[in-house]
């Protein structure tokens, strides 16, 4: 009895110390990330479904790394896509001189579905493929599945590849906004594998 | 006197190949450690005290899983002891039956 008496003032003197004041989590899609300035900047993740997330919170997350690199996971990609709609027919971007996401309609040329990441179609290609001479852009999206080949007005062509590619996806601990405590790079880090 | 200081020889080379694995022969090459941040975003009460104490700090995770396990063990054991004698089985007293 005395034991089990020690575990329960274990447990709750641990409990206590875990009162500290805890901090917050924040996720969102990477679209600018300065690694000498040691700052990402992400658009949080409205949604916080699984599976469904809807990058659409303004003015983007301004975020300074973790000073420990320990506390930091693979370094993130960067992208400013943050949606491709297949039944609309719409690219969303978030665009870095407006600052502002802009939903781009666009003509469809090709479209294959339920594309696994180890399909021939994608494997070892690297995304977007933009042919600025045919006006079209090859997007793959790995969450989505969907390998897509779409035309755009000329005047988007100008824009920088990343436009059309999405950025990792990454979860940030945090006490004081702005601040990572920890980051982690959800697109890298897969927890199954051995 | 010998005895037990190979005792604790042995102990201190356990010890060092258990805490310092890359000085064993078997350690492979050098992995990138996994940063994991726990999703208490739609997380509520306990769960999320739970969650966040994972973030906050991996040490105190651990030390109140270790904690946690026996205590959660003994009150199962107890509530296995309730439901047996509930449904008969004597786990008190044993007669022998040895013929």
């Amino acid at each position: 009895m005395k034991k089990f008496a020690g575990f329960i003032t274990a447990a709750a003197m641990l409990m206590l110390v875990g009162c500290n004041e805890m901090g917050k989590v924040v996720q969102g899609r990477v679209v600018a990330f300065d690694k000498d300035a040691k700052k990402v900047t992400f658009i949080e993740d409205k949604t916080a479904i699984p599976g469904k997330p809807d990058y659409s919170i303004l003015p983007p997350d301004v975020y300074t790394i973790p000073s420990d690199e320990n506390e930091m996971g693979p370094a993130p990609k960067v992208g400013q896509r943050l949606k491709l709609d297949t039944d609309k027919n719409t690219i969303t971007i978030f665009d870095m001189a407006s600052q502002q996401i802009k939903e781009i309609p666009y003509t469809p040329v090709d479209k294959k579905e339920k594309v696994k990441k180890d399909n021939p179609l994608v494997k070892d290609k690297k995304f977007p493929i933009v042919d600025k001479n045919a006006k079209t852009i090859e997007i793959y999206s790995k969450r989505q599945e969907l390998l897509v080949k779409l035309s755009l007005p000329e005047e988007y062509f100008a824009m920088k590849d990343e436009t059309w590619d999405a950025g990792d996806e990454i979860r940030i601990y945090y006490k004081e906004p702005g601040k990572a405590e920890r980051l982690m790079n959800v697109s890298k880090t897969d927890i199954f594998k051995k | 006197m010998m005895k037990r200081l190979w005792t604790k020889l042995s102990g201190l080379v356990l010890m060092l190949c258990v805490l310092l694995p890359e000085m064993v022969l078997a350690a492979g090459e050098k992995v990138a450690a996994v940063v994991i941040v726990s999703d208490t975003r739609r997380l509520s009460g306990l769960l999320k005290w739970w969650g966040d104490l994972y973030n906050e700090s991996h040490i105190y995770f651990a030390l109140l899983t270790i904690v946690l396990i026996p205590v959660i063990g003994l009150c199962f054991g107890i509530v296995a002891d309730i439901v047996m004698k509930g449904i008969g089985i004597d786990l008190e007293s044993r007669d022998l039956a040895e013929h």
